[in-house]
C-alpha cells in the first residue's frame, strides 16, 4: 500500500504540525510553512490537522498510486491533473492503482499541500514527521522527494464524494502583514520604527524555510545593534545590522544574535509563506 | 531579575538580566531545570540561552497571562546544589585536521603546544545550544586564544571540527560552511539524530588532547 514519485518537483518535503521539545538542543520546530492550507488540506481528508502532508513548493510533484486511496490537495494555485484530467483542490480525489497525479507550477502562491486520506508510513523523528533537510533528518529520510521514492501509506482510506469543496483562496500580490512588538522593539529609534512600519517591501531572491529576506528602505539601529543570543521563533522579524529585515519561518534558528523588532502572526506567517519573489508587503501593528 | 515578555501569539520570553556572567547562567540553568520537571500545563517547547529562557506554549490549553503569574511564582530553592556534569571531548590537533592551528599560532607568536595547553586546561561552560542542531555555545576561552574570524568563510568546515571565533570556541556538529579557525577535530559525533544529547545547557566540556592514531580508532568505532 504505497504511491510512487515519478517526478519529485522543486521541493516536495513531508511536513506535520512542527517538532517541539528539542529546541533545548538546538534543533529547529520545522513544519507546515503555511499551516492553516496544509490543515485545510488534512481536514479534507478526515486527517487530524496536525498530520504528515506532502508540501509542495513551487512546482509540485507527480505520483502513481500503488493502491486505492483519496487524496485532497490545497494551497498554491498549482495545476492539478489526475491521469492528464484537470481536477480542482479543495476537493476530495480518490486514486486507484496505476493513477497518476500530477501537482504543477504554482501561478499564485508558493506552498501546496497533499494530503493522504490514512497515515504515512515513517519514521518519527523526535516525535515529528517534518523533514529538516539542512540536517538531513525527518520525514522521507531526511530528504526532499524524488523519483523512483516509494511512499507507504498505513491504513489507507477511500472516502466517498462528499459535495464540499472549498474554494481556492485568493493570494494578493500585495500584503498587509500584521505583527507584534518583538522583545528589541523599544530599542529601535522612533523614526525607524516608523520607517519599517510605513515603508512598502518586495520579496526578495532569498526566501527559503528559514526564512525571508524583504527588500526596501534599510532600517538605522540605535545603540544596540546586536543582542546576546536569545530565542527565535517562526514568524520572528529580525533586522540585521545592516539594517535588513528578515523574517524567520519554519526552520528558523532556534536562536539569534540580531534585533528582534516584530513577531509575525501565525495569519501573517501563513500570507508570507504564500508570497512570490517580487510580491509586496508591508507590516502593522496588530491592534 | 527576571521579567516574562510576550513573544508573539503562542510564546513567551523570561528575560533575566542583559549579561552574559556565570550567576545569571545558574539563574537561567535554574529556571530551565525547574520547568523541565513542573508539571504546569500547555508547554510545547523551553529553550534556554545565556540570559533567557523562551517558551511556546499550546494557546488551547494555557495563555500568557497564566504562564506569566506561573513562572513569576516559581521559587528556586537556591541551596539545592545541581550536579554539574563534566563532559571530556577527544579532540585531535593534528595539523591535517586543525586546519588553521599554524596560521593562529604564528599569529600569536606562540607554539602549537602552546595552542593545545591553552585549549584543554579550562572546564568550559555550555551556556546554550542553538543556531543549529547540537551547536553549543561555550564559555571560558583563555584570552590568549582570541581569534578573529576568517576573512572568507570555508565552504565546507567537517562535522566535529574544533574552532575559534572571536572570544568564541567551539565545535562544528555537522559539515557546514563557516568562518572560524579550525584548530582541532573530534572523533565522537556531537549530534546524533534521535540519540540522548551528548550535552546539555548547564554542563561542563573539557577538551583532552588525542594523537591522529588515537583519532582514527575513535572514529572507526563510532
Amino acid at each position: 500500500m504505497s504511491f510512487e514519485v515519478i517526478k519529485g518537483g522543486l521541493m516536495t518535503t513531508i511536513q506535520d504540525g512542527g517538532r517541539y521539545g528539542v529546541q533545548d538542543q538546538g534543533i529547529p520546530v520545522s513544519g507546515f510553512m503555511d499551516e492553516s492550507s496544509a490543515q485545510i488540506a488534512n481536514s479534507l481528508v478526515g486527517n487530524s490537522p496536525n498530520s504528515a502532508l506532502l508540501e509542495c513548493c513551487q512546482v509540485g510533484c507527480t505520483i502513481k498510486a500503488h493502491t486505492e486511496f483519496s487524496v485532497a490537495f490545497y494551497g498554491a494555485h498549482m495545476e492539478l491533473k489526475l491521469n492528464n484530467h484537470e481536477v480542482p483542490q479543495g476537493k476530495i480525489l480518490t486514486l486507484t492503482t496505476d493513477d497518476i497525479l500530477s501537482i504543477g507550477f504554482a501561478t499564485k502562491g508558493m506552498y501546496g499541500y497533499l494530503a493522504i486520506a490514512g497515515q504515512l508510513n515513517l519514521p518519527k523523528i523526535y516525535n515529528s514527521y517534518s523533514t529538516y533537510l539542512p540536517a538531513k533528518f525527518g520525514g522521507y529520510y531526511g530528504k526532499k522527494l524524488e523519483t523512483g521514492d516509494v511512499v507507504h501509506i498505513l491504513k489507507p482510506n477511500i472516502l466517498s464524494n462528499s459535495f464540499s469543496v472549498i474554494k481556492p483562496q485568493n493570494f494578493p500580490q500585495h500584503v498587509v502583514l500584521e505583527a507584534l512588538p518583538g522583545p528589541e522593539w523599544n530599542e529601535l529609534p522612533k523614526e525607524s520604527q516608523e520607517l519599517l512600519l510605513s515603508t512598502t517591501y518586495t520579496i526578495s531572491k532569498d526566501i527559503n524555510r528559514i526564512g525571508y529576506r524583504l527588500e526596501g528602505e534599510s532600517i538605522p539601529l540605535g545603540n544596540k545593534k546586536e543582542i546576546i543570543s536569545s530565542g527565535m521563533i517562526k514568524g520572528t522579524m529580525q533586522i540585521t545590522s545592516a539594517g535588513i529585515p528578515i523574517i524567520m519561518m519554519a526552520d528558523a534558528p532556534t536562536s539569534g544574535g540580531y534585533l528582534r523588532a516584530l513577531n509575525l502572526t501565525e495569519r501573517a506567517c501563513d500570507q508570507l509563506a504564500q508570497m512570490q519573489v517580487g510580491n509586496k508587503v508591508e507590516v502593522r501593528m496588530k491592534r | 531579575m527576571m521579567e516574562v515578555k510576550r513573544f508573539g501569539e503562542k510564546s513567551l520570553i523570561i528575560q533575566f538580566e542583559n549579561i552574559i556572567s556565570i550567576p545569571v547562567h545558574q539563574q537561567v540553568k535554574n529556571y530551565y531545570k525547574y520547568l523541565l520537571q513542573s508539571s504546569m500545563e500547555g508547554i510545547k517547547s523551553i529553550s534556554p540561552a545565556y540570559n533567557s529562557i523562551t517558551l511556546i506554549y499550546d494557546p488551547f490549553v494555557t495563555s500568557f497571562d497564566k504562564l506569566k503569574l506561573e513562572i513569576e511564582n516559581i521559587e528556586i530553592d537556591g541551596d539545592k546544589e545541581l550536579e554539574q556534569k563534566v563532559i571530556e571531548i577527544p579532540v585531535c590537533y593534528a595539523t591535517s585536521l586543525g586546519l588553521d592551528i599554524e596560521e593562529v599560532a604564528q599569529s600569536k607568536n606562540i607554539s602549537i603546544d602552546e595552542i593545545i595547553h591553552l585549549h584543554t586546561a579550562p572546564h568550559y561552560t555550555v551556556y546554550m545550544l542553538g543556531f543549529s542542531p547540537g551547536f553549543m555555545y561555550l564559555g571560558g576561552l583563555d584570552p590568549q586564544l582570541f581569534t578573529p574570524r576568517k576573512k572568507t568563510p570555508r565552504l565546507q568546515i567537517p562535522a566535529g571540527a574544533v574552532g575559534l571565533a572571536d572570544q568564541q570556541t567551539g565545535i562544528y556538529p555537522s559539515a557546514t560552511p563557516g568562518g572560524w579557525q579550525i584548530i582541532g577535530q573530534t572523533p565522537v559525533p556531537i549530534f546524533q539524530v534521535n540519540e540522548k544529547p551528548l550535552v546539555r545547557m548547564g554542563d561542563q566540556i573539557k577538551f583532552k588532547s588525542i594523537d591522529l592514531d588515537t583519532f582514527h580508532q575513535l572514529k572507526n568505532t563510532k
